[in-house]
């Protein structure tokens, strides 16, 4: 079976997300001075803190679409079934990773978020690339 | 998002989802499951790639579905799944030969 390559590629809708997230991570700064400004919070806490909550949402709003759009041109020699089973896990780690980074990024202190951070990101990148090589291996010969 | 949840709402079209989350499946493979005549499974498929929950791949002569859920929509399908809206779908009826074959055999040996 040949899968599909009419897969829509999103690229004006993608271009755009990326655009809302890098606005928004080059207002944080500027915003966090001037809400520090008042005295409620410390404007280096808040915007390190708001910056990796904004990461995470972008990864997340990556993530979530990765089964519906990424069909990887090395699995078409591979099972459909397979293909798509990585495809899900691949989505469903990077929104589980993304949310969790946003839940340590707000709850824990900055050093304990930042070690979270080195935990929660490799992890989830290397389940992701054994999901590839277990698909790899699945792989038709070639004809 | 409208049409997501109205192609979530029937448990027709999400036994559909879940029988493609095993891996493609053909028109006819999945008509086999239910007790639905084929214009019916038509409409339902056309709701669900309205909703573009799933892809049609032509093959030949057979048209191949795959499933084409975003993790959200994967999360909604189980939350709809496990919360059970809407009246179960309807399975394929146990062939009713047998019992006719019966009735038939009755009716010889009344005559």
């Amino acid at each position: 079976m040949s899968p599909s390559l009419r897969s829509p590629v999103h690229v004006g809708s993608d271009i755009r997300l990326g655009l809302v997230f890098a606005a928004l991570m080059l207002a944080i700064p500027w915003l966090s001075k001037w809400i520090s400004g008042f005295g409620w919070v410390d404007a280096r806490d808040f915007s390190g803190r708001a910056l990796m909550v904004i990461l995470a949402a972008y990864i997340v709003a990556t993530g979530n679409t990765i089964p519906k759009r990424l069909i990887p041109r090395a699995c078409l020699d591979a099972d459909p079934a397979a293909v798509q089973a990585y495809l899900r896990l691949a989505g469903w780690t990077w929104v589980l990773a993304g949310l969790a980074l946003g839940l340590v990024s707000v709850t824990l202190s900055r050093r304990a978020a930042a070690t979270a951070t080195f935990l929660i990101m490799p992890l989830g990148i290397l389940l992701i690339a054994f999901g590839w090589l277990r698909l790899y291996r699945t792989r038709r010969p070639a004809a | 998002m409208n049409r997501v949840f109205k192609a979530l709402s029937d448990p027709t079209r999400r036994r559909v989802l879940q029988l493609l989350r095993s891996g493609p499946l053909s028109a006819g493979e999945l008509s086999d499951h239910f007790d639905v005549s084929k214009p019916t499974m038509s409409a339902h498929f056309s709701v669900l790639q309205e909703a573009d929950l799933i892809e049609p791949e032509r093959h030949g002569r057979t048209i191949l579905y795959r499933l084409k859920l975003s993790v959200l929509e994967d999360a909604l399908l189980s939350f709809a799944q496990t919360v059970g809206l809407g009246a179960p779908a309807r399975a394929r009826k146990p062939s009713t030969a047998p019992a006719r074959r019966n009735v038939q055999r009755h009716l010889r040996g009344a005559t």
